[in-house]
């Protein structure tokens, strides 16, 4: 299921939030609107955290999270640790790092098994990422970006990559982090996917401006929608269809 | 070469062979976007896009294609992929393709790195860039250093090289190093070059500035190698930490940087150590372990119980040209450089072989470029050879080749060579042995075979004698002994009469007349084997009145024994120094003074000022410690006193107040008293200040009114 929300009329809702498996991190924000459309889809099965990080809203660019683990950056004041540490489930393993490139969410992408790295990432971090993370670091560009954490996003189903990436390298990315790949847009074109969207293997979150066609890809590629293929609306929409023909 | 030059070819051939305009359709019905791969790959891509246009709708499944577009590379499984993307090649190639350059191969990384090891990455990669451009003619050219200290120096420094002459006349010059030991004498060299062959193993331990490069060579194969890099040294300000806090102890470094490069300076040693270990086998079988160790890493090897090498092993050599950074590929240069002979034409000078000329370093460039590859390079050798055994062959023939190839075409059909091996060893001392290297010397090319060893050694021992030579004659050298007896015992008189000195010529004897004018030239020639003077006897034997005799009779001061000590310096103590000083004070423009390294005068005035500076100081301290009594005797009466009052009973504190009380009443009269206004409890002088009471006793603190009251009361 993919929902469009917006943080403060912000479509870039992936700046805004962090989704993984086992818990959600939204920021702190004037309404609690952005927050509500989390905790209504969310809240049965994973806690929804309000949180910062160094005093800033862009949780989702400055950290990097899965089901394991979330890797801050040594700018996070012991307060917000402190906080994010009593909040989430005790299995989440909480890491402060030091790293020159402190925006971890744009230099680092990954899901609960592999981890998509910025070229110049220091190796110390490369280290912290798989020890806390546990996952498997490849160095590696999309679409000759380094900013590896922002123009894609995965989660284990699938994963969305920059438009202009090439076959090639989609076939190499999907190969190397074993998730069938897309390349696509959010927001009506962004190309930006990771700053407009956060999903992790049962829901997606995406910018109000997301057009139903980026919707759908979303939903295919993250297989959202597994309980609504076709087989599943023959069988749902059978009685209303045969109710009606009777 | 040969295994690359088809695969240029093909290439190009696709280029000219392959249907142009067929090509042009293809890439035209294709997306102009992601077609830069090679002709090729496009028929490949093609059939794929196609796939992608049938499925674009559906997502699509995880691809097999396991590759790295980056390193044009493919793996085979995934194990094998996951370990490509953690290689500093990749990650490098990352960065080339983000600065829009054509990745290089798995080849060209590790050649630019040098040979793969990490460390060269992490120290700087503009070093080894530079390697690649000169490590070539640096083979050739490193020995020049050497050469050049021993024709300036001129000291008893055995050439770095040993030559052979074979029967055509061509000189063959190969490292000293790789043919003996220190110990060994020199006749093993052929011997030993004979025992050289494709089985011998050599070892290349290299350290410095953290870094460590070892290898084991069998022949020209490698069989191991190994390097290791620690930080140890202090960055910006240079030298090794344990240098650095061995240079200066008390104040050594407590920084954290410091610990750090202590502590990696000890995994070094660790880490070169456990290697050697691992590598003991080899380091037996070795016939040769060549070192190149700064001293203070001599330790790594040497030091320790179970230091891994033994000092005085034969075997062990130190290698005898600069080298760069120690890494694999420098040790591989350095083999390379060690195991080439130079092979120069009958002709040609050997001086140039052994003077630091621009003329070497144009000959070794002209011969590397005469170096194509191994197998040419034999075959041209051949020829030569034959050229050699047929005819008279006057033109100059350079060639550098390794020695291995020489072993292996001295067992092949060249029977005539072999032939003067074998009668060079039969002979090898016949030329007499201090042969100059002079070319025009040396008897052109007959036939029998002469050892050109280089009798450095001799020459420049020759040249060391020859002042003693001078003094050859029995009575110069009596002469000399008595000048040296004299002015080790401090016998001023007789040096007077020896020297002759002006004031005693009237009554001189005709003997020492005769003498004096040879005396006087052994004024400022050394005397004995470590260069020493006169007076530079005299003075390190503290011979005051000597020295005296010997500045007025004219031995310079500024001269230098071998050790460059000017006679000053040796002076074992601080009058002997005076002396100089002094005649430096009173003949100021006599002698070098500066040369000399006589710091400054010492005139009478001088001297005198010192005293009285020194006699106030004295003075100052004698007051100084008066005053330290005087303070230290009152505060212990005080403390007595204290004491004698805090042992008195109440009763008698009373008295005494009572007898204060009329002391005041008598001062009145005029007649003073010492203190009675005590604490009553400890008997500290409340005088001053305002006491605390009860009842009639009075206290210094409310401590000890406490304590005074818990006394009082168990007595009532």
């Amino acid at each position: 299921m993919a929902v469009r929300t917006s943080f403060e009329k912000n479509n870039e809702v992936g700046c805004f939030a962090k989704l993984t498996n086992t818990y959600c991190l939204v920021a702190i924000g004037g309404s609690e609107n952005f927050y509500s459309v989390f905790e209504g889809e969310l809240s049965e099965t994973v806690p929804v955290v309000h949180a910062s990080i160094a005093g800033c809203r862009i949780i989702g660019r400055m950290c990097v999270a899965n089901r394991h683990g979330l890797l801050v950056p040594n700018n996070t004041t012991d307060q917000e640790l402190q906080h994010m540490r009593n909040s989430l489930p005790d299995a989440v393993r909480i890491q402060r790092v030091e790293e020159r490139l402190s925006a971890l969410g744009n230099v680092i992408a990954c899901n609960d098994y592999v981890a998509l790295v910025h070229p110049d990432l220091d190796r110390e971090t490369e280290e912290v990422l798989a020890d806390t993370l546990k996952v498997e670091v490849f160095r590696q560009t999309v679409a000759e970006q380094v900013l590896v954490g922002s123009y894609c996003a995965f989660s284990n189903q699938g994963g969305l990559v920059h438009p202009k990436t090439s076959i090639q390298d989609q076939d190499e990315l999907s190969s190397l982090l074993q998730v069938p790949l897309v390349a696509g847009t959010v927001n009506r074109g962004s190309e930006v996917i990771a700053a407009g969207m956060v999903v992790n293997d049962w829901c997606a979150f995406c910018g109000l401006d997301t057009t139903s066609t980026e919707v759908s890809v979303i939903e295919s590629v993250f297989r959202l929608s597994e309980n609504s293929t076709q087989s599943d609306i023959a069988t749902s929409m059978r009685d209303s269809l045969i109710d009606s023909m009777a | 070469m040969t295994a690359s030059s088809p695969d240029f070819c093909s290439i190009f051939d696709l280029c000219l062979t392959d249907d142009f305009i067929g090509l042009r359709e293809v890439s035209s019905s294709l997306q102009d976007g992601i077609d830069t791969n090679p002709p090729s790959d496009v028929q490949v891509n093609k059939s794929q896009e196609d796939d992608n246009q049938v499925d674009c709708n559906l997502v699509r499944e995880v691809s097999d294609k396991m590759v790295c577009s980056t390193c044009k590379s493919t793996f085979i499984n995934r194990e094998e992929q996951r370990e490509h993307y953690k290689l500093d090649w990749h990650r490098f190639n990352i960065k080339q393709k983000m600065t829009g350059l054509p990745p290089l191969t798995a080849e060209e990384f590790e050649n630019k790195t040098g040979a793969g090891d990490l460390s060269s990455i992490s120290g700087s990669e503009s070093e080894s860039q530079k390697d690649e451009s000169d490590s070539d003619t640096g083979g050739s050219s490193n020995p020049l250093p050497d050469t050049d200290d021993e024709t300036l120096v001129g000291n008893q420094r055995v050439s770095s090289k040993v030559i052979f002459q074979n029967t055509s006349g061509e000189y063959l010059s190969v490292h000293r190093c790789v043919l003996l030991g220190k110990s060994e004498d020199e006749q093993d060299a052929g011997s030993s070059l004979k025992a050289i062959n494709k089985k011998t193993v050599w070892i290349i331990l290299m350290t410095g500035g953290g870094h460590f490069a070892g290898a084991v060579f069998e022949g020209k194969q490698v069989l191991q190698h190994k390097t290791f890099h620690r930080y140890t040294v202090r960055a910006k300000r240079g030298t090794a930490q344990g240098l650095r806090d061995s240079q200066n102890k008390s104040h050594a470094p407590k920084s954290a940087g410091a610990a750090l490069r202590r502590y990696n300076e000890a995994a070094l040693v660790k880490d070169i150590q456990d290697l050697l270990l691992t590598w003991a086998e080899h380091l037996k079988e070795a016939s040769a372990i060549f070192i190149r160790a700064p001293s203070y890493n001599k330790t790594i090897f040497f030091g320790g119980r179970a230091a891994p090498l033994d000092k005085k092993d034969s075997r062990i050599r130190t290698i005898p040209f600069a080298t760069r950074r120690a890494t694999f590929r420098e040790v591989q240069r350095v083999q390379v450089v060690l195991s080439t002979v130079q092979v120069y034409g009958k002709d040609s000078d050997l001086s140039a072989v052994f003077s630091p000329t621009r003329n070497t370093w144009k000959k070794a460039i002209k011969a590397k470029q005469k170096i194509i590859t191994d197998h040419e390079e034999e075959a041209k050798q051949e020829s030569s050879d034959e050229e050699d055994t047929g005819s008279i062959q006057l033109e100059t023939v350079e060639l550098t080749l390794g020695t291995l190839d020489l072993r292996e075409f001295e067992v092949n059909p060249s029977r005539q060579k072999r032939r003067r091996r074998k009668m060079k060893d039969k002979k090898p001392n016949e030329e007499p042995a201090n042969q100059e290297e002079e070319s025009p010397e040396i008897p052109p090319a007959n036939d029998s075979p002469q050892e050109m060893q280089h009798k450095r050694k001799k020459k420049g021992a020759q040249s060391k004698k020859q002042p003693d030579e001078a003094v050859d004659e029995p009575c110069d050298f009596a002469l000399r002994d008595e000048l040296f007896t004299t002015c080790k015992v401090g016998d001023a008189d007789a040096l007077h009469s020896l020297l002759q000195l002006p004031e005693e010529m009237t009554d001189g004897l005709q003997q020492s007349q005769r003498h004096s004018s040879d005396a006087m030239t052994f004024l400022n020639k050394p005397i004995d084997a470590s260069g020493f003077t006169l007076l530079h006897v005299a003075t390190a034997a503290a011979q005051k009145a000597v020295i005296q005799v010997l500045l007025d009779a004219g031995a310079d001061p500024a001269c230098r024994d071998n050790k460059g000590q000017t006679p000053y310096v040796v002076a074992p103590d601080k009058d002997t120094r005076k002396v100089f000083q002094k005649y430096m004070g009173e003949n100021p423009d006599k002698y070098d003074y500066i040369k000399a390294k006589v710091p400054g005068p010492l005139t009478a005035e001088l001297e005198s000022k010192k005293l009285e500076k020194k006699k106030t100081q004295k003075a100052q301290k004698k007051q100084r410690d008066k005053e330290q009594k005087d303070v230290q005797r009152k505060q212990q009466m005080e403390a007595e006193e204290k004491k004698r009052f805090a042992s008195l009973t109440d009763r008698e504190k009373r008295a005494l107040a009572a007898e204060k009380r009329l002391a005041a009443q008598v001062t009145a009269t005029g007649i003073n008293l010492s203190n009675v206004q005590r604490c009553w409890m400890c008997g500290e002088s409340v005088l001053g200040k305002i006491p605390f009471h009860y009842m009639e006793f009075s206290f210094c603190s409310p401590h000890c009114v406490q304590a005074h009251r818990k006394t009082n009361a168990v007595k009532t």
